[in-house]
């Protein structure tokens, strides 16, 4: 399927947040009550749409345990945007944000948007983690805001969509170059200046070199 | 007058085989009177004799007289001659008769005598002729039983003909037995190896039906879709080759229900669904490829080896168990090799903390600060590890206090690595063939000795370096696969990494059955 950009996405924050529950329903529109937990990294891909442009979102769902944290580092490199999720049913996770964030601040490309989220809204008898507070870390941190709920599917899309429309908006405003693929975003293969390649390998021409 | 007395001496002095003469006509005339009837007449026959004969005699008067009816005779013979008689030459004459008297009475004796001793032979010869007359008897009958024999030889004769006929008629049958037992035997074989091969193509029709069911996986969001030719011949087929194998193997799964259930419990309590029919084919071929697979010969030899391998006493590390585990092993004895092979790496450590360790380690669980750090994380992933397995999908079921217990005391037995994620897929694993102890034990068994000690610390660093030096084979010994991935930007450890860290558990589909899992 052509696209005009693909987006890399990367979810990180504390294990059992509901990461992989939040890309469940975002790819496959399906909650599933206890998920897999994820060792490694998982991946997820989706097509949406802003602005009339078909932009596919490549999605790294990433492990929340400590131990992982040096291989979830590996793939902030290479991310338009990421998911940082606490869930407000725990407020240690929501402690370690600050950690999370030094992290993406370390390692990703300095104009990657990232996106906090406050996950299992729909749990608001547990609520351990106000609203408010939410709204005021990403506010003192320079993040969008949102409070979702994976199994309701309240505000997931919202939360991815809005996430891509920042980055849009930073192609826009010419924050990001679009041919530097360490800022996590591709030109899709029709729109690409240099592809000569079919389009079931989408920008795959550009890499040539690895590792 | 005088009569001459030369006369009767003469006649009296007869040869002496006269009295047995006249006794022989005595007992041919009179056989049948009485003893006393013919006492009297040799008497009167004595007496008449007497007055002819009065000379010679054989024995002394003394003698005669000492006999006692001698005596008696004598004396009434001396009144008769005192009667009548002139005495002078009267007298010459009576001493002669006296002579005569007693030579008569001597005969007599020597005749009574005789008669006694005849008397005693005849009761002999009576005797012997009752005998011969018995053996005459006896004979007789010997010679009417002997025809009776001569008829019962005839008829042995012709039984022992009869006999050797059916012993000749016996030996022809076992011959022609022995030959149907043969044809037999060698039919039976035939038959067995045309099952055999019956099976044989069975296994290369499920399978390739399998094959022909296509699963086009593009894009995540398409989801899985089946396509497959042949209409309804092969849902047919599959359902009566279930039904056949199901009367030798009920654990297999029944083709109606599944299908209006549209999810199945395998054997280990792994939960399958089906959202199609093509996928509910699809699972009923493996399951009937397996079932198929497990009866070949190759699979009995297979089993035939384990059990060779579980009978001896040690069971280490060789090529020979290498490449019997490559084999696969056989589903029920799985659990004792596996308890085998763990007990074999870790029994330094069993000897050096002693018998009870592992129950003073669950026993310490709930005050030590090791389980404390990782108690959270622990209870986190514990419903999050086998969602799909029936055993670990309740948070009160066994299960899960199984692998709360294998996962706490490793925290206690190796407060180094702790716990990391990873270790509740190998628990949660061997716990679906062990026991608590010997999952426990498992668990160390992967982490300290078949993996390197830094493989689950804080920084996985041990599984990261595994990538690395995966990512190195593949560009060595699968370079086109290198570069391809190279071209698409891909690294392989984001896949990979969890098949290390899980032993492939959360990786390759678990199937039930023999041959499924290594």
């Amino acid at each position: 399927m052509s696209y005009a950009y693909l987006f890399k996405y990367i979810i990180i924050g504390d294990t059992g947040v509901g990461k992989s529950c939040l890309l469940l329903q975002f790819t496959d529109k399906r909650f599933q009550p206890v998920h897999d937990l994820t060792i490694g990294v998982e991946f997820g891909a989706r097509m949406i749409t802003i602005d009339g442009k078909q932009i596919k979102l490549q999605i790294w769902d990433t492990a929340g345990q400590e131990s992982f944290r040096s291989i979830t580092r590996s793939y902030y490199r290479g991310a338009a945007g990421a998911l940082l999720v606490y869930d407000i049913t725990r407020r240690d996770t929501f402690n370690h944000l600050t950690s999370w964030l030094e992290d993406a601040r370390q390692h990703a490309s300095s104009n990657m948007a990232i996106m906090l989220i406050g996950n299992k809204s729909d749990l608001e008898a547990r609520r351990d983690v106000k609203r408010e507070e939410g709204e005021a870390f990403a506010r003192e941190h320079g993040l969008i805001f949102m409070e979702t709920s994976a199994k309701t599917a309240s505000n997931v899309e919202e939360a991815f969509i809005n996430t891509a429309k920042e980055i849009y908006q930073k192609i826009q405003d010419g924050v990001f170059d679009i041919n530097n693929e360490a800022n996590g975003i591709k030109i899709g293969p029709q729109h690409s200046p240099t592809s000569g390649l079919p389009a079931s390998s989408p920008g795959g021409n550009q890499g040539g070199g690895c590792c | 007058m005088s009569s001459p007395p030369s006369t009767p001496v003469t006649h009296m002095r007869s040869p002496p085989s006269t009295p047995a003469t006249h006794m022989c006509m005595l007992s041919c005339s009179d056989w049948q009177c009485s003893k006393t009837g013919r006492q009297a007449r040799h008497v009167s026959a004595l007496s008449s004799s007497f007055e002819r004969d009065d000379s010679s005699v054989d024995s002394s008067p003394e003698d005669v007289l000492r006999h006692p009816t001698l005596r008696s005779l004598s004396l009434d013979s001396a009144f008769d001659n005192d009667s009548g008689v002139a005495i002078a030459p009267v007298s010459g004459k009576q001493a002669d008769l006296q002579y005569n008297l007693t030579s008569v009475k001597l005969a007599l004796t020597q005749a009574l005598e005789r008669e006694a001793l005849l008397q005693s032979r005849l009761e002999q010869k009576e005797s012997q002729c009752s005998e011969l007359e018995e053996q005459v008897r006896w004979l007789l009958s010997c010679k009417s039983s002997g025809g009776e024999n001569r008829l019962l030889e005839e008829k042995l004769r012709v039984i022992r003909r009869e006999n050797e006929f059916l012993d000749e008629e016996v030996k022809q049958l076992v011959d022609v037995q022995q030959r149907h037992k043969q044809q037999y035997k060698n039919q039976q074989r035939k038959i067995q190896d045309l099952e055999m091969e019956i099976e044989k193509r069975k296994l290369d029709y499920v399978y390739l039906l399998q094959s022909l069911i296509t699963m086009p996986t593009g894009d995540p969001r398409d989801g899985l879709e089946v396509r497959l030719f042949g209409g309804n011949t092969h849902h047919d087929s599959i359902e009566k080759l279930l039904e056949e194998a199901r009367t030798t193997n009920p654990t297999l799964p029944n083709y109606d229900r599944l299908s209006r259930a549209g999810v199945h419990t395998d054997c280990y309590g792994f939960k399958h669904h089906f959202r199609s029919e093509g996928l509910l084919l699809h699972y009923l071929c493996q399951h009937l490829v397996v079932h198929y697979t497990h009866r070949l010969a190759s699979s009995r030899q297979n089993e035939a080896k384990w059990h060779k391998v579980l009978t001896s006493k040690f069971i280490v590390r060789t090529s020979v168990l290498k490449s019997l585990c490559r084999g696969g092993i056989p589903h029920h004895l799985r659990p004792s090799v596996w308890q085998r092979l763990i007990h074999t790496e870790v029994a330094d450590i069993r000897v050096a903390k002693g018998d009870h360790y592992f129950s003073g380690l669950v026993n310490m669980a709930h005050d030590s600060q090791h389980v404390h750090r990782y108690k959270k994380q622990i209870s986190l992933d514990l419903l999050r590890t086998m969602p799909d397995n029936i055993n670990y999908s309740d948070a009160t079921s066994d299960g899960i206090q199984s692998m709360t217990v294998v996962l706490q005391a490793f925290c206690i037995h190796n407060p180094a690595l702790g716990y990391c994620q990873g270790m509740n897929f190998v628990a949660a694993f061997f716990l679906l063939f062990l026991n608590t102890e010997d999952s426990f034990w498992a668990l160390v068994a992967i982490t300290e000795r078949y993996f390197a000690a830094n493989y689950f610390d804080e920084n996985l660093s041990g599984a990261q370096a595994d990538q690395l030096v995966l990512k190195d084979l593949v560009k060595e010994k699968l370079p086109h696969l290198h570069r391809h991935f190279c071209h698409h930007d891909v690294d392989i450890s984001s896949v990979t990494l969890n098949w290390f860290l899980t032993l492939f558990i959360n990786a390759v589909p678990f199937m039930c059955g023999d041959d499924a899992i290594v």
